[in-house]
């Protein structure tokens, strides 16, 4: 670890190559320890404290949890940095690059000492430093307004939620008398319910305010788009994760969750998790901006990895002990996947960016004749955030599925009932993210160029498109073979299991009697898959012979002239989706129409249609949060004279008050 | 269990789902002799379908100057992910032998595979008709998708899988033949199988126009084999999703065996219950006019409705 350290801090004195080799390597590092903690079953334990200052002590602890996520944090950090070698080109010569690359190594490093941490101190530290470096690097480009806005709204969201988290710790140290995870641990039993639902509430709140639950995720979609691409893919990517990180050693290591006095916590987290995935994905649906679109894409998916955690929880707390476990590893595995996807997305955003230096995907098109590559790998990305098989979040949300549909095992109609409709939203959340991504996809890299911005564009550098690569085929080995996932989930979490299963078994779950309630080989799908097509074409070609292609313009009813102005855009392609569901978007539409003559009001000179869409988040419940605040402050800003006088004499009260209290008390 | 993984089964397995595509162009010819009869009209042989495709197949394609990689394979990812779901459902047997390798899940994923492509080829052309077909598509898709995966919870919670082979198997086995919660079930089926397959009120088939198109705007661009392909697994995804919901809703007379005599009365009895409601659809098709797009939702809502009281019928 020292060694992974400097490597990683040294990285500013060199060149761009360096500076991001050095963490690609690091990364390595990282995720062959983690391999090794995960499947030796060997807990590291490291403690450098100095006498006296125990509080400051670093107590490092991996276990198979932490692995777990230092294998995330490496995957992603390896493609990242490969990827970042070619993208910060985009900067030089405008910004300082070795700042960036600077911000970039610190953030990496602090995500990783985050999971290790084994005592509140060293947590909250390295927590803060995540929460700031990846606040500079929202501000990087500080030049631009909306950008200095967004890193506003994400640093103070994101000390509300540090401020709950310090607050759970706390009633943790009240009740054990020690900072150090280890007591915490040891001394839960021991500790009253009341107190425990308390330490949870606040961990949720903390820990959902860094994860982007609804409502407290406002920040996201304001500070994922502004930071540089490769940044916004590590937030997006792992830094969201190290809130589920926390709720999980809230949960599952702290809390051991198995009594039914637990099962709120469940139901809260399944419906909260229900709430922000839809709200998740029908911002996605509307967005134009493509790397908005992507952020309201990674609330969407927190909310189906906490469906999961929510559902472990239930189970557990009804001793459906293999149930709790399905239910985590598709969690798990949807963490995982997440991580991947999303990492890949946001790269594949980023080379949109670097191609056509806009984010608006009004402004694109065509992009798939002139970044072939990239096109590719955003299209596995889409396919894989999208569920469909066989790559990787097909597999997490069947798993997600089946624990949803697993429910029936529960004794308590009203929470089956609940679940249900948990249920309906995951499946609408799905419906929707489809439709978000054949979006995203379809008016950003398909038809005409819709701006001078595409034009230009080109195929990103190769180191660009190797980061890319890794997460791709990341995606597709974790949705052909899943129990590369399952086995790496179940050894982390030490769930006893059968012997490890070889990456081409089938995953296959029993009903209470016993027989085959479901099961899945993406394998054997493939194969099939594979063999159809093969045998489709030679019928086709047995039956139909050769075939003749003649390219020819699309059909323009003859009229002529088709050009890009009368392509479907993003905007037209969600407005059905916005139209249904208005109630929730509340689009406001304004028409100013120009006529060559007032009497008549057929011929119009002039049309211009405005479409604007509301959240509803900030404008009903931040925006009088922020303005009651606001107020207030006014009220007290009224003693703050600037006066020394006025300043002794508010001195002089409260000393004459103290005296009081003191005289009176007894 | 009354089936055993063996070269018999598999290859009876293979067998129905080759019975399922080469039937599948007849049912459309049906259906829309059927339609025309009743609205008077002599109408198309039944066999025209199959005609179709064969000359389809046999034409020169047109393919524009702004589509990419993605146009020309769509329709072939298209097909191979609907055959490929065809091979998981049941359809005189109460048996998949594939069943072990995916569920009922796994063909509602093929299904939104085969969409996505679709849907993304719709948008390649650069124009306005494909992108309209491909919006109004994903919208109802993805309220679909929500009123599919309730029915099938329903479905799941009564039988205990969702594994086709025992959902079938244990269809066929069950002694009372309706209950609440599997009734309204089949409402929501029912609803779905009409708009995954785009029939009226959802979409017309037979129309041009683009104030009433959806599937047909997204695939305009087509021709030659390609409009072959994509017009085939139409027709196959229709009647798998009509076996599926014959061999859940309705699975008296299916084969739990694989004797001759079985096989054969299964075969019977499937084709008889497919043609029975593709007459049905047929009908309805007549009697009702394509719903303005807006009011569409209305009916899925209802569909959801339905299952979310299926279910809620199940647990009390």
């Amino acid at each position: 670890m020292g060694a992974l350290l400097a490597l990683l801090l040294r990285g500013r004195k060199y060149s761009n190559l360096l500076t991001y080799l050095l963490p690609a390597a690091a990364s390595l590092f990282a995720i062959v320890l983690s391999a090794n903690v995960i499947f030796a079953k060997d807990a590291l334990h490291i403690s450098i404290t100095r006498d006296g200052l125990a509080l400051f002590g670093f107590d490092v602890f991996i276990d198979g949890i932490s692995a777990f996520f230092i294998l995330l944090i490496g995957l992603v950090s390896l493609a990242v940095s490969l990827y970042s070698v070619g993208y910060t080109k985009e900067y030089e010569g405008r910004k300082d690059t070795s700042i960036l690359g600077f911000l970039f190594n610190i953030f990496i490093l602090s995500m990783l000492l985050v999971v290790v941490s084994n005592s509140v101190f060293a947590f909250l530290v390295f927590w803060e430093v995540m929460s700031l470096t990846s606040f500079f690097l929202v501000i990087y480009e500080h030049e631009q307004e909306a950008n200095l806005k967004s890193g506003m709204t994400y640093i103070v969201m994101t000390h509300l939620g540090t401020a709950f988290i310090l607050a759970s710790f706390l009633v943790m140290y009240l009740q054990t008398g020690s900072f150090s995870f280890d007591a915490f641990r040891q001394y839960v039993p021991f500790i009253p319910l009341q107190v425990k639902d308390i330490v949870f509430i606040l961990a949720f709140i903390g820990f959902g305010t860094k994860a982007g639950i609804v409502p407290l995720h406002i920040w996201l979609p304001q500070a994922h788009p502004s930071a540089p691409s490769n940044a916004s893919a590590l937030m997006s990517a792992v830094m969201i994760k190290t809130a589920i990180y926390g709720l999980i050693r809230v949960l599952f290591d702290f809390n051991s969750v198995g009594s039914p006095d637990s099962t709120w916590w469940g139901i809260l987290l399944l419906s909260t998790g229900a709430i922000t995935s839809v709200i998740g994905a029908l911002y996605a649906v509307i967005e134009k901006d493509i790397k908005r679109a992507l952020a309201f894409s990674s609330i969407e998916n927190i909310g189906i990895i906490l469906t999961g955690l929510g559902l472990s929880v239930i189970f557990a707390s009804f001793n459906l002990t293999a149930l709790a476990v399905l239910a985590l590893v598709a969690s798990m595995y949807h963490t995982l996947n997440h991580a991947v996807f999303k990492s890949l997305l946001f790269m594949g955003a980023g080379s949109i960016l670097y191609a056509t230096h806009t984010k608006n995907m009004e402004a694109m098109g065509g992009l798939v004749r002139k970044m072939p590559w990239t096109s590719l790998l955003f299209l596995v990305g889409a396919l894989s955030i999208s569920g469909l098989p066989p790559f990787n979040g097909f597999i997490s949300e069947w798993l997600t599925m089946q624990s949803l549909l697993s429910t029936s095992q529960i004794p308590d109609s009203p929470l089956q009932i609940t679940i249900a409709f948990a249920s309906l939203a995951f499946a609408l959340t799905a419906g929707l993210a489809a439709a978000a991504f054949v979006k995203i996809f379809g008016i950003s890299f398909l038809s005409r160029g819709r701006s001078e911005h595409v034009l230009h564009a080109v195929e990103v550098p190769r180191s660009m498109l190797i980061g890319k690569g890794v997460t791709a085929l990341a995606a597709l080995a974790l949705g052909v073979l899943p129990f590369i996932g399952i086995n790496l989930i179940t050894s982390a979490f030490n769930i006893q299991s059968a012997q490890p299963a070889s990456p081409f078994d089938t995953i296959t779950l029993q009903n209470a009697s016993g027989s085959n309630f479901a099961s899945l080989s993406p394998f054997t799908v493939v194969v099939l898959l594979a063999s159809v097509a093969v045998a489709s074409y030679g019928f086709v070609r047995v039956v139909g012979g050769p075939t003749r292609q003649v390219v020819y313009e699309t059909w323009d009813c003859g009229f002529g002239g088709l050009d890009e102005r009368m392509e479907y855009t993003a905007t037209s392609f969600s407005q059905p989706i916005r139209k249904i569901f208005k109630a929730f978007f509340r689009p406001r539409n304004s028409i100013q129409r120009e006529f060559y003559a007032d009497s008549n009001q057929y011929m119009r000179k002039t049309i211009r249609m405005e479409s604007t869409t509301r959240s509803l988040f900030e404008e009903r419940l931040y925006t009088p949060v922020v303005s009651a605040t606001i107020f207030l402050f006014d009220k007290i800003r009224r003693i703050q004279t600037g006066k020394v006088n006025s300043y002794l004499l508010y001195i002089l009260i409260t000393l004459v008050l103290l005296l009081v209290l003191v005289r009176l008390s007894p | 269990m009354m089936f055993e993984p063996s070269f018999a089964t598999l290859a009876a397995g293979i067998i129905q789902t080759l019975v399922l595509m080469t039937f599948s162009p007849l049912l459309t010819g049906v259906m829309r002799k059927v339609k025309a009869r009743s609205q008077k009209r002599m109408g198309a042989s039944i066999l025209q379908p199959y005609y179709d495709i064969v000359k389809l197949m046999r034409k020169d394609e047109v393919i524009s100057d702004q589509t990419s990689w993605i146009f020309k394979s769509a329709p072939w990812i298209n097909f191979a992910a609907v055959a490929t779901a065809a091979l998981f459902v049941p359809v005189m047997l109460a048996y998949s032998p594939f069943s072990l390798a995916g569920d009922v899940l796994l063909v509602i994923g093929l299904f939104s595979l085969a969409r996505f492509f679709t849907v993304l080829s719709g948008l390649d052309s650069a124009s306005a008709f494909g992108g309209l077909g491909s919006s109004r598509e994903m919208m109802l898709s993805s309220l679909i998708e929500p009123a599919l995966f309730l029915t099938i919870f329903t479905v799941s919670l009564t039988f205990g899988a969702t594994n086709i082979t025992t959902l079938v198997s244990s269809a066929a086995g069950l002694q009372q033949l309706v209950t609440p919660s599997l009734l309204f079930a089949l409402i929501s089926m029912f609803v779905i199988v009409i708009a995954e397959t785009g029939r009226l009120p959802f979409d017309n088939p037979a129309t041009h126009l683009e104030l009433t198109m959806v599937h047909e705007a997204m695939v305009l661009e087509y021709s030659g084999k390609l409009l072959a392909l994509i017009e085939w697994a139409q027709s196959i995804k229709h009647l798998t999703l009509l076996a599926l919901m014959i061999n859940i809703f309705f699975p008296w007379g299916v084969a739990t065996s694989l004797s001759a005599a079985a096989v054969g009365e299964g075969l019977l009895v499937f084709t008889a219950k497919a043609l029975a409601i593709g007459v049905i659809i047929a009908f309805i098709e007549t009697r009702v006019a394509k719903w303005r797009l807006f009011r569409i939702p209305d009916l899925i809502a209802i569909a959801i409705a339905s299952s979310m009281v299926g279910i809620v019928f199940f647990y009390i």
